[in-house]
């Protein structure tokens, strides 16, 4: 019997023993491999726009709350992508609004081929075709579509009793009436590359969407093309053609290329345009003020009528995640919340379309869109081409039909011409270099280190004792590589992200943190984790509290922040982010004159930026 | 040699049982075994059936889906005929309308290779069908296309590239119908599984070209993306259904999608290249074979349960029975035990040889040592409260080092702990091995009783040996005081007889003769009445008496004596409030005249004797106390004697008494009529002192005594 216990005790201090020294083990690396834990669990979702970090970012959380997702407002074009890869950084899911199949060549094989998942099948085959490489992969997939025509003011219309119009020749016959009576009829911010690209695409529509058309656009869109891919022409000659008749029609010249989305507004508000080419959007804001703004379509000059549609963005997973099951099963999940119905709805202002391109979201269309019902219904929604060839040289060779520069024929040649010309490399010199790429990957003990860098840099640059940045400020960029101008100043978003500052007391600092970490109504409420705030120059404590988080402790060299300190801060956050902070504050922040972006490009080209090193600035129970 | 056979016992049940149980659970495996085999059989006879079932229902949709696109290319093929006729506009609209009313499907197109469209009406569009047209047509041959418009249902869309025409300016290289797909796929489906089956028609890659979902299912668009993403088949098991598909073969497969079981059947169209693939829930296929195939389930495992259950019960209540059996011997010793120890003097006590607990304490423990079990349970020490305190050994451990097996014994005097007699017990001390630990059992045995009676035996030899020596000495000093006067009456007769003449000498011989006789006969009545009283055959004869009469009696009697020493006698009564009273008058006067006798005899002449009579206060027993008191200035009594002087035979040795006569036993004889009136006798007294001895005695009062 006593033998019996002896054994039974032993037993149970073996493996007291045992588990003792395991936990303890665990607990030695566990800093380690929490971090690496941390990295194998998170799915880093790249958006191209801060807007899209307000609502949609924490709608696709919330509905996948045991998935941590890290979204990193990145940039929105293809060559900041290009520029992750280059160095080894392409995150898991990346998302850009600037797109062509053509631009994203470089990118294919780094991509994973979506053509055999559901989520493409949803996509409508008219859409996904525009997606669709020639070996039949897909690796990019449109969400919904913002769509572009006409913003018309019917109280205009009204007012001097001309006909709506209803094809190209009633549009050109109201644009003629109009300027008899003095009001312009047509116009468009053709200060902008887009304007220039879209008219003259929209124009073309039905010519683009014909056989002819389609061919040309696979070839040119064909990521194993090697070769340059110019104009054709059987389809080209004649866009450019409808282009010169538009602008003749119109009436446009040199002075439509000086105004801007403001000045275009203005004029349509005060009454003095009938109609100008933008977003359905323009329609609501109008009818806000109370002006009865309709939305109608690109009138081609065949008598079709079409919509010029651009997805709000594209997205595309990493092909590494195929490596790992789980990891491709998240991302999978991420990928079809952030395709449905109501996350595609977060994405849109309030009233404004939903004109998806997947079959299994219902598209809606307010009464803004009545008036393009039919076109939807008809299929007539053409995809832009959004190359960063064609946004550049649309708008040179546009600009320069518009001026009277160049007729069709010249147009076309210099069109076909500059896209035929080599690609100029960005052969800017190196303003910036980084020995060590950092993860930029949030984790509970220290934060994200590629934010903690950027934050700590730029405390350095605004010479203050204290930085706190809103999460959405940085790309997480920070690559074991030299950059240009160009990728570092992509280090930093969105480009309205300014700078606040003042002094202030330990306990007013604790106030501000508070609010960047609570978030406030009106402002911006961290949703998980990787939107927590950076801050450099204090380390924070943060508890995580039912979905909130909540600020417990802030420290400084190392000792408790006393109420009775005085620091210098300087919050970086947009205006829209910033104004709730500002509302009771007693003293006024001073406002940045330049955007971080303009600040950090300066002092980038004068030199001698170095990156500073990261540190541990958050921890999170 | 019991222990043996019993162990024996054991040893050759221990194989038994074990067999037995490998018996039983041999038995239950192999009825497991069975079942599982048995079950797993059906389970492949029900999957087979049910998928051939299910592939007998899904060629007949396939067959159907067949009939719905030949039926629809062939009315196209009609309509060219007519469209060939070149009618006018109008005509065609009417036509083409009349027949969409008549057959029912959607829409009417005038198609590009563009994929733009014109219906008979004159809208215009594009139609968003699945690939590019022109690419389909290249080969002139008649398609079959899925397109989805925005905003409308998704279609099927019957195309035939035939004629090519123009219609109100529109410029066609082929024409098409539209059905919508969920008519297609309600013609196509079947009733076979009340809605529960998903019907789909993919191609080969797994994109879905029209679909008929169960309710409450949602949307595919490509069936081998959600197997891969959400079901449990392998990516290996995916990669060959996808091969399945390319190839246009046709298979089935049990799978899980979400938390729903399905059978997956599939089968080349032979449209195109798709695949007509049917998911039934598969209790919903097998819900007829399910009933009985869980009923048979449930009657084999019934049966085995039952079988197990039966085994088991049996086994337990074998067990229990054991057990319960083996619970009564225990019982019926513990009851024997218990009754034992508690009724034999024997005191049992097992100890712990290592913390010296008591494992077990006999119930007897109070009654023969008056310690209780708890006492002597909680604290062993208290045991060593038995020992006297004026034991003259030191304490001992008998214990100390008694192995198991080993005997020790040895006597013990305790001390009662209620009682507080002194008890003997007898110890006897053995070491026992139980469990591998080491007993101390001790049986205390009393030998109390046994001790006493050697006492008693003791005292009754020595009593019997002073009886024989107070007889020896009673009949050395009786031989002396019998032979004295009949050595006179035989001396006196005989001088008598040889002086018959002289008268005045045979006077005075007579009257010695007499003298002696009547000593002698106070002596054989002093004897007598000693043996009488002694066995107790002297019983008190009580009648009424007056106290002074009896006074007057006794000292009329003793007035010659008195006379004749000279002595002085006082005789009075002090507090006698009751001087009639009820007791035995002649054992009064024998003890007042043996007192006065002894009295009279022991003054010398011209002293005083008194008698005084004295009424105690209170009763005893509803009887009055009396103190008679005697006293004489005579020589006194040694303390020594004093204490012995009620003792037969006793005389004081001393020289003055020696010369008076008397046999000792007058005062035995007082004390023993004193002991049988219930009171009580003393001397007090000391050499060359008054003597004084008082007696008390109880009488009933005379108006006491009514009703006796």
């Amino acid at each position: 019997m006593k033998k019996k216990q002896l054994c039974i005790a032993f037993a149970l201090l073996a493996a007291m023993v045992l588990g003792v020294s395991l936990l303890s083990g665990c607990v030695e690396k566990g800093t380690e491999s929490q971090e690496a834990q941390e990295d194998k669990e998170t799915i880093q979702v790249y958006l191209w726009t801060a807007n899209l970090y307000e609502k949609y970012a924490p709608y696709v959380q919330a509905q996948l709350p045991d998935v941590n997702i890290e979204f990193i407002v990145g940039n929105n074009d293809l060559d900041f992508y290009k520029f992750l890869k280059q160095n080894g950084g392409l995150p898991d899911i990346i998302t850009c609004c600037r797109f062509s199949l053509h631009d994203a060549a470089p990118l294919k094989d780094s991509l994973m081929d979506l053509a055999a998942t559901n989520e493409a099948g949803a996509i409508y085959n008219t859409y996904l075709n525009n997606f669709k490489n020639e070996d039949g992969s897909v690796n990019w997939l449109p969400v919904c579509a913002d769509s572009h025509g006409l913003v018309v003011n019917r109280d205009l219309f009204e007012q001097y009793d001309i006909p709506m119009p209803t094809d190209y020749a009633s549009f050109v016959a109201a644009c003629k009436a109009f300027e008899e009576v003095g009001i312009r009829g047509y116009t468009a911010d053709y200060m902008y590359d887009y304007t220039c690209m879209e008219t003259l695409q929209g124009l073309s529509a039905a010519e683009l969407t014909t056989i002819d058309g389609r061919k040309w656009r696979t070839a040119y869109s064909d990521p194993a093309n090697d070769a340059r891919v110019g104009l054709d022409d059987t389809v080209w000659p004649g866009n450019f053609e409808r282009m010169e008749q538009f602008i003749q029609d119109t009436g446009l010249t040199a002075a439509d290329l000086e105004l801007n989305y403001d000045d275009v507004t203005e004029m349509f508000g005060n009454g003095q345009l009938a109609m100008y080419f933008s977003s359905s959007a323009g329609v609501k804001m109008f009818q806000d003020q109370g002006i009865d703004a309709t939305f109608l379509p690109i009138f081609g000059q065949n008598g079709e009528k079409w919509l010029v549609t651009t997805p709000y963005f594209q997205v595309a997973l990493n092909r590494d995640l195929e490596q790992n099951d789980a990891r491709r099963a998240k991302a999978m999940q991420v990928l079809n919340v952030m395709l449905s119905q109501d996350a595609q709805e977060q994405i849109l202002a309030e009233g404004q379309d939903l004109l998806s391109y997947s079959q299994n979201v219902d598209y809606r269309l307010s009464d803004t869109m009545e008036d393009v019902r039919p076109v939807v219904e008809e299929n007539h929604m053409y995809i832009r081409i959004a190359s960063n060839d064609f946004f550049a040289i649309s708008q040179d060779v546009v600009s320069k039909m518009i001026a009277g520069e160049y007729d069709a024929a010249q147009a076309y040649s210099a069109f076909n011409a500059a896209l035929l010309s080599e690609e100029t490399p960005d052969t800017g010199d190196t303003v910036l270099s980084s020995k060590k790429a950092y993860s930029n990957v949030f984790h509970k003990n220290g934060g994200n280190e590629s934010f903690s860098v950027m934050a700590n840099t730029l405390r350095g640059l605004y010479d203050t004792d204290v930085l706190v940045a809103a999460a959405s400020s940085f790309t997480g960029s920070v690559l074991q590589a030299d950059y240009t101008q160009t990728t570092a100043r992509a280090m930093i978003m969105p480009n309205g992200l300014l700078s606040y500052q003042r002094t202030m007391t330990g306990a007013e600092l604790k106030d501000t943190l508070r609010g960047f970490v609570k978030g406030c109504e009106g402002g911006f409420t961290p949703f998980n984790r990787g939107s927590l705030p950076v801050v450099s120059g204090i380390t924070v404590q943060v508890k995580e509290n039912d979905g909130g988080y909540e600020l417990t402790g802030v420290t400084r060299n190392g000792k408790a922040l006393r109420d009775d300190d005085t620091v210098t801060v300087t919050c970086l956050a947009t205006e829209k982010q910033m104004t709730p902070l500002l509302q009771d504050e007693p003293h006024a922040f001073e406002r940045g004159e330049d955007t971080v972006k303009d600040l950090w490009s300066k002092a980038l080209s004068d030199g001698g930026v170095v990156l500073a090193a990261p540190e541990s600035y958050i921890t999170l129970e | 040699m019991e222990i043996d056979k019993r162990k024996t016992k054991r040893t050759r049940h221990l194989p038994r049982k074990r067999l037995t149980v490998a018996a039983v659970v041999l038995t239950i495996t192999c009825f497991i075994g069975l079942g599982v085999q048995y079950l797993s059989f059906v389970s492949r006879t029900v999957y087979e059936e049910s998928t051939s079932h299910l592939e007998e229902v899904l060629h007949k949709s396939n067959s159907m889906l067949s009939m719905i696109a030949n039926k629809n290319i062939s009315y196209l093929h009609l309509w060219n005929g007519f469209l060939d006729s070149n009618p006018d506009d109008d005509g065609v609209q009417m036509y083409l309308e009349s027949a969409k009313q008549e057959l029912g499907f959607a829409e009417f197109y005038f198609l590009t290779y563009d994929g733009n469209y014109m219906t008979p009406h004159g809208e215009t569009g594009y139609l968003g069908l699945q690939s590019n047209l022109d690419e389909k047509l290249a080969d002139q041959n008649d398609v079959v296309m899925n397109a989805a418009l925005p905003g409308q249902k998704p279609t099927l869309v019957f195309i035939c590239p035939e004629t090519k025409g123009v219609y109100r300016g529109f410029s066609y290289d082929a024409i098409a119908i539209s059905r919508y797909n969920d008519d297609v796929m309600k013609a196509v489906g079947n009733s076979a599984f009340s809605g529960t089956a998903s019907t789909y028609v993919v191609y080969a890659d797994g994109q879905v070209v029209i679909e008929n979902i169960a309710e409450g299912e949602q949307n595919i668009y490509n069936l081998l993306a959600v197997l891969r993403e959400h079901s449990d088949l392998s990516e290996a098991q995916v990669q060959d259904l996808a091969n399945d598909f390319a190839k246009g073969a046709s298979g089935n497969y049990e799978v899980t999608l979400g938390s729903t079981r399905y059978y997956l059947a599939y089968e080349s169209t032979g449209i195109q290249d798709w695949i007509l693939v049917e998911l039934v829930p598969v209790d919903v296929v097998n819900a007829s074979m399910n009933q009985l195939w869980q009923r048979t389930v449930q009657i084999i495992v019934g049966i085995t349960g039952g079988l197990s259950l039966m085994t088991i019960l049996l086994v337990i209540n074998r067990g229990r029975v054991k057990l319960r059996r083996k619970n009564t011997e225990i019982l019926y010793r513990e009851e024997l035990f218990r009754k034992l120890s508690q009724n034999v003097n024997d005191v049992f006590l097992m100890l712990d040889a290592n913390t010296y607990k008591a494992d077990y304490i006999s119930p007897n423990m109070e009654r023969l040592l008056g310690l209780t079990q708890e006492s002597v349970r909680k604290n062993i020490d208290t045991l060593a409260t038995l020992h006297p305190k004026d034991t003259v050994e030191p304490a001992k451990d008998h214990l100390a080092g008694l192995a198991g097996g080993e005997q020790r014994e040895w006597d013990m005097e305790y001390i009662h702990q209620q009682t507080g007699e002194r008890r003997w017990f007898h110890v006897v001390a053995m070491g026992s091995e139980v469990e591998g630990q080491t007993k101390y059992i001790l049986v205390l045995s009393d030998r109390t009783a046994d001790k006493q009676v050697n006492q008693a035996l003791s005292d009754a030899v020595a009593a019997a040996e002073n009886a024989n020596r107070a007889k020896s000495t009673f009949l050395s000093s009786m031989s002396h005081d019998i032979r004295t006067p009949m050595n006179a009456i035989i001396g006196f007769a005989t001088l008598a007889v040889s002086h018959l003449d002289d008268k005045e000498r045979v006077k005075d011989y007579l009257a010695k003769i007499l003298a002696s006789s009547n000593h002698l006969l106070s002596l054989i009545n002093d004897i007598l009445d000693m043996s009488r009283i002694e066995s107790g055959k002297i019983q008190l004869d009580e009648t009424e008496v007056n106290l002074s009469d009896v006074l007057h009696d006794i000292k009329t009697i003793v007035s010659g004596q008195i006379y004749a020493k000279q002595l002085e006698l006082y005789m009075d009564a002090i507090d006698v409030t009751d001087e009639d009273v009820y007791c035995d008058k002649t054992r009064l006067n024998q003890i007042l005249m043996n007192l006065l006798s002894n009295a009279i005899k022991f003054t010398p002449a011209g002293g005083t004797v008194s008698v005084r009579v004295r009424q105690l206060a209170g009763k005893v027993g509803g009887c009055g106390q009396y103190e008679f008191r005697v006293k004489d200035s005579g020589i006194g009594m040694d303390p020594d004697f004093a204490k012995k002087v009620f003792e037969p035979f006793e005389r004081e040795r001393s020289s003055t008494v020696s010369r008076i006569q008397g046999a000792g036993l007058g005062m035995a004889i007082t004390k023993n009529i004193v002991d049988m009136m219930g009171g009580t006798i003393e001397v007090q007294s000391a050499p060359e002192k008054a003597l004084n001895l008082s007696s008390v005695f109880r009488c009933a009062p005379r108006q006491n005594a009514v009703g006796r």
